[in-house]
């Protein structure tokens, strides 16, 4: 992954939000793309390993019902709540984890941004793999 | 008259605030076909104050827009306009129309002295009889209380008595509520016109927020733009629904602080109406995000006047607003209410929308106001919605109206 991927500047900006502890773009078993784990604030490191249990099988929910419209889930984990946006026509997810207290709706629009940009990409990339 | 009034809206993502405040520049007046805009409204989100700050934003904009252009603005919790919905960057409008005259006003200190900040607003308003109004206005700030930091909930009633004495300090020092219910009352004495206004906000955290004068950023202030010229249509939606609970409120004479609520102890009988448990330390840290889903109001001139839960000092409830009344009636919101209550406003065609929303739309709603957008976008050529910490507005018949969870638009 170089720094000049335009998913992963899409996931840095994200980190740049205050209470975007942490975000990448995943699927099951594997972490697709995911910023320099150093730009992570250190609050997600106390329940990291719980949280990366908790996602492996959360995704095993997205890849069961991703065919049939599964948009958002999230879940609560101390006091840590993880959000993730599907990508539609994958089993991939744009991954967050903020605060629980944290101002979700407001949160929530830019996660929707990233990944409309995140699908855009996608879709570019497609087009010229389809042309070459 | 349409053919010649032009708007471009404009849109910057950049994080540089300077930057930013080009783009946003730039991108608005392209759609303005060469002319010179008669206003400028600029509005963005609280980061640019980690990322080179609001006076550098300014600096942008000007490196860009004419000089002596009318300019106003602030920080806002959101925003939504042709490209998208936003909670991060700036975001602009610019207006040409040959036969228009504008001004602003100023008026700072708006929480030590309402009164006074209106008189000289008006008094710094260059214009005579304008068709309509916008307006602008510091938002809330959560005080920080010594010894205790920043909390809306202090459960102590030695401390609440405490921090109940020094709240006439915090208005002073500039913090607390934002007034804007006032600072709207006060207003109505000197203006003749419609007006539509917001309070500026930062992104829900109500730490801090700011305004903008021309080529000054202020903050505790409030803008006022007259506008002359043409005469747009104003409307009003909201959102809220009536829970059939009404209480009665014994209330100290600043009208804000609650003694009783229903004969009984505030705070214990607040809890008990909205059922949350005040032994649970969650429950409690939450209070802030959850008030503003139980708004409380008063019925006056037929209208719903909304009063936000603000504090619990201890025993007693402090509401953000004055209340008008000693009965009042709880209220509920909800995302599918705020949705068809939206269509009725949003379905009407139109060139141009400039509208304020309740910030609490976005938190309820999240990903989901694009469903807003795209509301507006099959109706509206032009347009930029602001969400902020409450809404103004004053009517033909000049009675003053300050609401929260609302729509509130002008459009021609």
């Amino acid at each position: 992954m170089n720094s000049d991927d335009p998913l992963l500047k899409i996931l840095e900006d994200l980190l740049k939000l205050d209470d975007i502890y942490a975000c990448m773009i995943a699927r099951r078993n594997m972490v697709s793309v995911m910023p320099d784990t150093n730009l992570f604030n250190q609050k997600i490191m106390d329940v990291w390993d719980i949280v990366s249990v908790a996602m492996k099988n959360v995704f095993g929910i997205i890849e069961e019902y991703t065919s049939v419209g599964l948009d958002v889930m999230e879940f609560r984990l101390k006091n840590h709540s993880v959000l993730f946006f599907v990508i539609p026509e994958t089993d991939n997810a744009l991954v967050a984890i903020i605060p629980s207290l944290a101002n979700k709706g407001l949160i929530e629009v830019e996660m929707e941004n990233a990944r409309r940009e995140i699908v855009e990409i996608l879709n570019r990339e497609e087009e010229e793999l389809v042309k070459a | 008259m349409n053919e010649e009034l032009k708007a471009g809206v404009g849109l910057s993502r950049k994080w540089d605030a300077r930057e930013a405040g080009r783009e946003v520049a730039l991108s608005a007046l392209k759609h303005l076909d060469g002319e010179n805009p008669k206003f400028f409204l600029l509005f963005s989100t609280i980061h640019y104050e980690k990322y080179g700050g609001f006076q550098e934003l300014l600096n942008g904009v000007w490196d860009v827009l004419p000089e002596g252009t009318p300019l106003m603005g602030g920080t806002v919790a959101g925003f939504m306009n042709n490209y998208g919905c936003y909670t991060r960057g700036a975001t602009a409008l610019a207006v040409s129309y040959p036969n228009m005259d504008v001004a602003i006003g100023v008026g700072k200190n708006t929480k030590r002295n309402p009164k006074n900040a209106v008189k000289e607003c008006i008094s710094t308003l260059k214009i005579q009889n304008p068709d309509f109004y916008i307006e602008l206005v510091s938002g809330p700030i959560i005080p920080t209380f010594p010894g205790i930091g920043k909390q809306t909930v202090i459960k102590s009633g030695l401390l609440g008595k405490t921090m109940e004495k020094a709240i006439p300090t915090l208005f002073k020092s500039n913090m607390g509520t934002d007034r804007a219910d006032e600072i709207l009352d006060f207003l109505t004495d000197y203006i003749n016109a419609p007006l539509l206004g917001a309070v500026c906000y930062d992104d829900g955290k109500a730490s801090k927020n700011y305004q903008f004068y021309g080529k000054e950023v202020l903050d505790n202030s409030m803008v006022l733009m007259g506008i002359k010229g043409f005469k747009p249509n104003f409307e009003t939606v909201s959102a809220l629904v009536p829970r059939n609970i009404r209480i009665s409120v014994s209330l100290k004479a600043d009208r804000r602080t609650c003694t009783k609520i229903n004969n009984n102890e505030a705070t214990t009988e607040l809890y008990k109406i909205l059922g949350w448990n005040e032994e649970n330390i969650r429950e409690v840290e939450r209070f802030y995000s959850q008030a503003f889903y139980y708004p409380f109001g008063y019925y006056e001139n037929d209208k719903v006047h909304v009063v936000m839960l603000g504090l619990i000092l201890g025993k007693d409830v402090y509401f953000a607003n004055r209340i008008k009344s000693n009965e009042l009636e709880l209220f509920g919101l909800t995302g599918e209410k705020i949705l068809s209550e939206s269509e009725k406003i949003f379905s009407k065609e139109s060139n141009l929308m400039y509208g304020v929303i309740c910030e609490t739309y976005i938190e309820t709603l999240g990903n989901k106001i694009y469903d807003l957008k795209n509301l507006i976008a099959s109706s509206t050529k032009d347009y930029l919605m602001v969400f902020g910490g409450g809404e103004s507005i004053i009517n033909e018949n000049r009675i003053p109206h300050h609401l929260y969870e609302s729509i509130n638009i002008l459009r021609i």
